[in-house]
């Protein structure tokens, strides 16, 4: 296998995913009318109500899908059960569930008066469906950003030539807000000084590296002797200089990764209070073209590479592995792990979610829903794609490092020196990480004033929710196992998926239409995540609660471990119940005539 | 259609693909700057429209004739019942 087929493969499933399967639906089942007037044209209001060119809004809905999501899933998949399996999965995921999650919740709003989903899962199955998505939102932030924090943390702690590029861009996006609001300098000018200024401080990250290691992170484990503050156990990692499948390595919390780990999340409890224009937009948008350079070179590279440099086109990484990736006692079989595992890049419950909110009320006609929705979703499958590739031409190393290392090699493809390629390829995960962990935060303090701030009026005190949500996330950076956090938060990811599809099936059957193309992926979702949920559970009783339980010195891996059950139970209950809800609404639609039985004709 | 007219086509689409990725949420972010204040404005002048107890309307009746093309979409917008999940900050995280 080479790069090459992998890009040709992809490109095929998108465009005939899309104009054979997607535009029949959209066609037949759904019959979206130009002629139709969309909430965007009916209650214009030049704010949230606007009618908008179909071409801008596919720009701002797949920047708004795409991020790190995907790349860590694929990475993640790839090395546990081999690049195969999850090619495999991306690309029937996205063409037969993730446009069809995406795009039928966009079409579903517009259809609504432009209603977000919570709004209709309020009216559709029973008033609790809301709190309980909370429920979902709530645990799904925590989740990343304990995953992501913990990613940032390692890396900015371990690679030494990463924090002056971090720096550089939080300091950039400062300027590019005042430039932009303040001094009212033109978006152009802005861009260039503050992505130029940028892309320099990370190609100067390796020359920054002997100062942040010997200097700043010498300095801080002086403090202790250079002794850990916590050791324990952390049964999931390789251990070195053992036979392969031998896991468990003694972790050591040193001072230096509690600094780093603390600077991050000061960094968050900035873009989570400051108003969203003095840091977190303008940081987005900086580490944006950050990203986007990286991507488009990489995938470029990844094209090309075939004919120019013929030698890394080949897929070192083993295309198959097993049907159970675990090890050490752990349980990860293909089905249901591979499915929560990668989330993104295949179907996502965020998008569904989040991406419904504005988009819908901003369509000018409805035929514009599969483009933008099912359109977005299919170039995220390529996002994912890429990342798969990029790990699969390296045979060796640990996830970040053999991403950027991969991508690296895909943007020396089109003329850009190894070393410097491999920085960039580096600080695009590492920023796309962040961006996206500064604003888990932001909404987890409003999902958590939103859900607890009527009964604990402490929590509409936007400091008071930022750092009780950044000491949850702290909790889990620091007692978590990574691999389980990642399954955790796909299975929640999974598991908003599965009820926006539901959402999508009682309307369709609310209003007489086949629903068919929503309610076969969402039992399948529904009952797989439902059941990744408990593999991961019984993985953290049976590898890290059981060994360590009792054990002196290990308690925090033992309470990690607890805490993670415990959410895992809450998910699984609440879907059962928001399932026996939608039972009941089913049974509810189904013995009533159809409200509002679909136009008769294409 | 012509080759050169497919081509300014396709540029134009691109540019504003483009546009939506990058610049189009500084416009949204401008415009829900400037509606807040407008409407702080429209409260303060005409709030009694939508049960918000003001002064008596001498300034709002000056003001009237300027703002009745507005009247209408100030109050369904004012008034919409939103969700927690309507905040703007949720449509820029990227997961």
């Amino acid at each position: 296998m080479n790069t090459l087929y992998a890009v040709v493969i992809g490109l095929l499933v998108s465009y005939f995913g899309y104009t054979q399967y997607a535009r029949k639906i959209d066609k037949n089942v759904i019959q979206a009318d130009p002629n139709k007037m969309t909430p965007a044209r009916m209650y214009t209001d030049g704010v949230d109500f606007v009618p908008t060119s179909r071409n801008v809004l596919f720009g701002y809905h797949f920047k708004s899908i795409a991020a790190a999501g995907p790349i860590v899933g694929a990475i993640t998949a790839a090395a546990l059960w081999g690049w195969f399996p999850a090619l495999i999965w991306l690309a029937v995921g996205v063409t037969f569930l993730g446009w069809a999650s995406d795009y039928s919740a966009i079409i579903m709003s517009v259809r609504n008066e432009g209603n977000s989903l919570s709004a209709i899962a309020h009216r559709l199955i029973a008033p609790r469906t809301r709190i309980i998505l909370f429920l979902f939102i709530f645990f799904y932030l925590l989740l990343v950003g304990g995953a992501f924090g913990g990613i940032l943390t390692d890396i900015l702690n371990g690679q030494s030539q990463a924090p002056l590029g971090i720096i550089g861009l939080v300091l950039m996006g400062l300027l590019l807000g005042q430039m932009l609001y303040r001094w009212r300098v033109g978006l152009i000018p802005a861009t260039l000084v503050t992505v130029i200024i940028t892309f320099a401080l990370i190609l100067l990250g390796p020359a920054s590296s002997g100062f942040f290691k010997d200097t700043v992170n010498a300095s801080v484990n002086s403090m202790t002797g250079n002794q850990p503050l916590v050791t324990y156990f952390d049964p999931t990692v390789a251990t070195p200089n053992a036979p392969a499948g031998t896991l468990g390595v003694e972790r050591q919390i040193m001072p230096s990764f509690v600094f780093w780990g603390l600077v991050i999340l000061a960094f968050c409890y900035f873009g989570s209070v400051l108003p969203i224009w003095r840091w977190a937009q303008p940081v987005v948008y900086v580490g944006f073209w950050i990203t986007a350079v990286a991507m488009v070179l990489g995938l470029a590279g990844a094209a090309l590479a075939v004919v120019l440099r013929p030698e890394i086109a080949q897929f070192q990484l083993v295309a198959f592995k097993g049907w159970d990736g675990g090890v050490g006692g752990a349980l990860q079989p293909i089905w249901p792990m591979l499915f929560v595992t990668i989330a993104c890049g295949a179907i996502s419950g965020w998008h569904a979610l989040f991406g419904s909110v504005r988009t819908p009320r901003q369509l000018e006609y409805a035929t514009a829903a599969l483009p933008v929705g099912g359109g977005a979703m299919f170039m995220e499958f390529l996002l994912g794609l890429l990342a798969l590739l990029a790990v699969s031409i390296v045979g060796t190393g640990g996830g970040a490092p053999r991403f950027a290392n991969g991508l690296g090699n895909f943007i020396s493809v089109v003329g850009v020196p190894l070393d410097y390629a491999v920085s960039l390829a580096f600080a695009a995960f590492i920023v796309i990480v962040l961006v996206v962990t500064q604003l888990v935060f932001r909404v987890m303090r409003v999902t958590l004033a939103e859900w607890l701030g009527e009964s604990m009026p402490a929590f509409r005190n936007i400091h008071v929710s930022t750092i009780v949500s950044l000491a949850l996330a702290l909790f889990l950076m620091l007692t978590g196992t990574w691999i389980y956090l990642w399954q955790l938060f796909g299975g929640a990811n999974q598991l908003m998926a599965s009820l926006s599809l539901l959402l999508v099936t009682l309307w369709l059957l609310s209003t007489g239409r086949n629903a068919l193309f929503a309610g076969i992926p969402m039992v399948f979702m529904y009952v797989t995540t439902i059941a990744a949920n408990l593999v991961t559970a019984y993985n953290l009783y049976a590898t890290v609660l059981l060994p360590n339980v009792g054990q002196s010195g290990r308690e925090l891996p033992v309470i990690g471990a607890g805490l993670m059950i415990i959410v895992a139970l809450i998910l699984d209950v609440a879907a059962l119940v928001i399932g026996y809800d939608a039972w009941v609404a089913s049974r509810r639609f189904r013995e009533r005539p159809a409200a509002q039985p679909a136009p008769v004709g294409a | 259609m012509s080759l050169a007219e497919r081509i300014r086509a396709l540029r134009r689409s691109a540019g504003q693909f483009l546009f939506g990725m990058t610049a189009y949420e500084f416009v949204q972010h401008a415009n829900h700057m400037r509606h807040e204040q407008n409407v702080l404005l429209m409260v303060l002048t005409f709030g009694d429209m939508i049960g918000v107890p003001i002064m008596p309307p001498y300034y709002g009746l000056r003001l009237l004739p300027f703002v009745v093309p507005e009247l209408e979409t100030w109050k369904r917008q004012v008034l919409r019942e939103r969700y927690a999940l309507d905040k703007e900050e949720f449509d820029l995280i990227e997961i």
